[in-house]
């Protein structure tokens, strides 16, 4: 064999070999990177840019890009959006920025959002969606209910339910749910009339019958309030329960139909409130 | 009567200080065969360019049967092939011909009939099916002068109309060529290929880097040299030596 | 000038309809659609709406990018191959050149819409079960092929100034400015100084405002814009292309080969 030849076939296999070298170290080098992320705690990245952003770059497309963010939302969702300072609601103003008619975000932000990240986050975006889709009596109906529900804001709670109750088709439920917000906001005399009306005008007797219970108890609550009068006007100050009512002998036992709600007496003003 | 005129043509680029064309003044008559001769880069195919309106001259006048190039009634009486004519590949060289035909108007009738005739004159009667990709560059030539037949020219503009060809090409290009003289047309063409030149020409004019150096008959630019590609050299060689 | 017209769009026509990007851009349109089957079912209930979008979004790129790859060629090809030379001393008019090529892209393009179209509809009806909102779908699709109707004339354009890659960009960039024309508004409506809020208003004014024609987002809840409103946007878009018409017709006729 000539030299020459000789050379080449060891350069040959010299690159051969390089070749498997290479080929080996990276795909080692591949596996040792994987292995040390797997080790390592990730912290959470999410890179979600601002809606205002969004909108402005989609060029056409915000339906398109409303619907990719959604179905990212989604996915977001089931992976780390019920985890504390996740960003849902990021995720949904995305959503709704880019397609204020999209019902359906807003209605999942009411649910979720309240409970998961804030109720003004929800309130934010609801009140996108009342803007925009005015025939929706939902929008403003979850997040009453979730004023309700989990704060206690009767005064916001009223005000979304209100505005639900004026939007087509509005189901009767929505009425009574403001009769019932109504007194247990602390303002009978408006609560028992709004049950009055709708015991009158309900074509659903259930409805009416709950309407008739609702408006005894508050038979009973006025009463209550009378008898905390007398109490104040005797003791010089309002009493701190119905149990103080009962020792001083303005109130035999606890009203019947009251067993199931909690009546709070505000020391200052004598208000009660039924939860 | 000059079928074809320029007067005292100029054509400056920019960005290039020299002009390509430089004070061009020549005519050709009614059914003259006028070849324009000189060496690459020597204006020629600008020359030509303005002539059939692809381009316009920076100052002179270029006159056609009697009006500007960039009129559609020119045009309309005139025929160009271009050098290297280019065409839609995809397309067959009969449906090119329609589509040229097309552009002049011509009723289907005819311009079938003249499709045909033209197929058969260039020799390219078995080919008019095939795809122009497929076609050799002595095919192209052929067919980029049938396009140039299409509407029965006045004046024929044709840039090496002879490149390309074998022998036996050129020879039929050039008999095309003495028909069409025979039949009235005034023909204009660029050509390397002197000796054809020779056969068929009326008149000839050299250019040389964009200068009109010689205008004349065959016999009076040919002189006293050999033949006619003895005189273009010298000629050449001589203008360049003045220049000088 | 009809047959004129007629012989460059039919050439034009059949031109880009052997373009292979084009087959290519379909492709990926039809991707688009079959991929909303599946994202569909992971979109919590949404699947109409995600059906109906996704396809809208694919026809209109389809158009977009048979514009932008197809379109920029249009002229150039013809003058780097030297097509025109064969063409143009013919007894045409350059303005007729533009007006066959124009009629020719936008006739390719038709066809693809309609094809698109068809395919989509075929969808919509199989996951709806009901034709009723074929009407609002088919209008915007309708207006967005005007859209492009314009688009084709703005490439066109910049086909007859410059390079391929340089007219598919600036008409790119066109597509981009035009779609954000409420940016430019807020600009205006905001910016306090009237030097500034001039030169803005000039340029919102002057670049074509495409956003009218996205009629998408709408039609997917039934929104269908008024019968004025649509007239409008007709007028605009005869108007705006008349005005890229003849501005390319004074910068092709200019052009020198």
């Amino acid at each position: 064999m000539k030299i020459s030849e000789a050379r080449k076939i060891i350069w040959r296999m010299a690159l051969f070999a390089c070749f498997i070298i290479a080929s080996g170290t990276f795909i080692y080098a591949q596996i040792a990177y994987n292995s040390l992320r797997a080790h390592r705690t990730q912290a959470r990245q999410v890179f979600l840019p601002s809606s205002d952003v969004v909108g402005l770059f989609s060029f056409g497309f915000k339906n398109f890009f409303a619907d990719m963010f959604w179905i990212q939302s989604i996915q977001y969702i089931v992976t780390e959006g019920l985890l504390k300072d996740s960003y849902m609601a990021e995720y949904f103003d995305i959503v709704t920025t880019l397609d204020p008619y999209f019902e359906y975000p807003y209605l999942v932000s009411n649910i979720l959002l309240p409970r998961y990240a804030t109720i003004q986050d929800a309130q934010r975006l609801s009140d996108r969606g009342i803007q925009f889709i005015p025939s929706s009596w939902q929008i403003p109906f979850y997040l009453g209910v979730q004023y309700h529900v989990v704060e206690r804001d009767y005064a916001n709670a009223l005000r979304y339910l209100r505005i639900a109750e004026k939007r087509p088709d509005a189901p009767p439920i929505i009425r009574s749910l403001i009769a019932s917000y109504t007194v247990r906001s602390g303002d009978i005399e408006s609560g028992k009339a709004l049950y009055e009306a709708l015991r009158d005008t309900s074509e659903n007797e259930y409805t009416r019958q709950v309407a008739d219970a609702w408006i005894r108890q508050i038979s009973i609550l006025e009463s209550l309030r009378a008898a905390t009068l007398l109490y104040k006007e005797r003791y010089g100050s309002y009493p701190a329960d119905m149990r103080a009512l009962i020792r001083a002998g303005f109130l035999d036992e606890v009203p019947e139909g009251l067993e199931n709600f909690t009546i709070s007496i505000d020391p200052v003003s004598g208000f009660i409130q039924m939860r | 009567m000059a079928v074809i005129e320029l007067r005292d043509v100029t054509k400056k680029f920019s960005g290039i200080d020299a002009p390509v064309v430089n004070g061009l003044t020549l005519a050709v008559e009614k059914g003259h065969v006028f070849g324009f001769l000189g060496p690459n880069g020597a204006g020629k195919t600008t020359t030509m360019k303005m002539l059939v309106g692809l381009a316009r001259p920076t100052s002179g006048s270029v006159s056609v049967l009697g009006g500007m190039p960039q009129e559609r009634n020119t045009r309309e009486k005139i025929g160009f092939m271009p050098e290297n004519s280019a065409f839609y590949l995809y397309l067959s060289g009969k449906e090119f011909l329609s589509f040229v035909a097309d552009i002049f108007g011509l009723d289907a009738g005819i311009k079938n009939r003249r499709i045909a005739d033209l197929l058969r004159d260039v020799n390219l009667e078995q080919a008019g099916d095939i795809q122009i990709r497929k076609y050799s560059k002595g095919m192209g030539q052929r067919l980029g002068l049938a396009q140039a037949l299409i509407n029965d020219p006045e004046v024929l503009f044709l840039d090496e109309p002879l490149d390309g060809l074998d022998p036996l090409g050129r020879a039929e290009a050039k008999e095309i060529l003495m028909k069409l003289k025979n039949a009235g047309k005034t023909i204009f063409f660029n050509s390397h290929v002197l000796s054809d030149v020779e056969d068929i020409c009326d008149a000839v004019g050299i250019i040389d880097k964009g200068r009109l150096i010689k205008y004349g008959t065959v016999q009076n630019v040919r002189g006293n040299h050999p033949d006619l590609e003895d005189a273009f050299v010298n000629i050449i060689k001589e203008a360049r030596r003045y220049e000088k | 000038m009809k047959n004129r017209i007629l012989a460059i769009a039919i050439n034009a026509f059949k031109e880009s309809m052997r373009d292979r990007i084009l087959f290519a851009v379909l492709l990926f349109a039809l991707f688009i659609i079959a991929s909303s089957l599946f994202l569909g079912t992971i979109s919590f209930d949404q699947e109409q709406k995600i059906i109906k979008d996704f396809g809208l979004t694919a026809i209109f790129l389809l158009q977009i990018f048979i514009i932008v790859f197809v379109g920029a060629n249009l002229v150039y090809k013809e003058v780097e191959r030297r097509t025109f030379f064969m063409i143009l001393p013919k007894p045409i008019n350059r303005a007729e050149v533009i007006v066959g090529k124009w009629l020719g892209l936008g006739t390719t393009i038709f066809l693809m819409t309609v094809l698109s179209s068809a395919i989509f509809f075929i969808i919509v009806g199989l996951k709806n079960g009901d034709a009723g909102g074929f009407g609002p779908l088919a209008l915007a699709i309708a207006v967005g092929y005007i859209e492009s109707l314009l688009l084709i004339m703005v490439s066109i354009l910049f086909s007859a100034l410059t390079s391929p890659v340089l007219a598919s960009v600036y008409t790119i960039s066109i597509f981009l400015i035009g779609h954000s024309s409420s940016l430019l508004l807020t600009i205006i409506q905001k910016e306090p100084n009237v030097i500034l809020k001039t030169a803005v208003s000039f340029l919102y004014y002057i670049f074509p405002n495409l956003e009218k024609f996205n009629i998408r987002n709408g039609v997917i809840y039934g929104v269908v814009p008024a019968t004025e409103q649509l007239w409008w946007i007709v007028v605009y878009a005869v108007a705006y292309g008349i005005v890229l018409f003849i501005a390319a017709k004074i910068i092709f006729e200019k052009r020198e080969f």
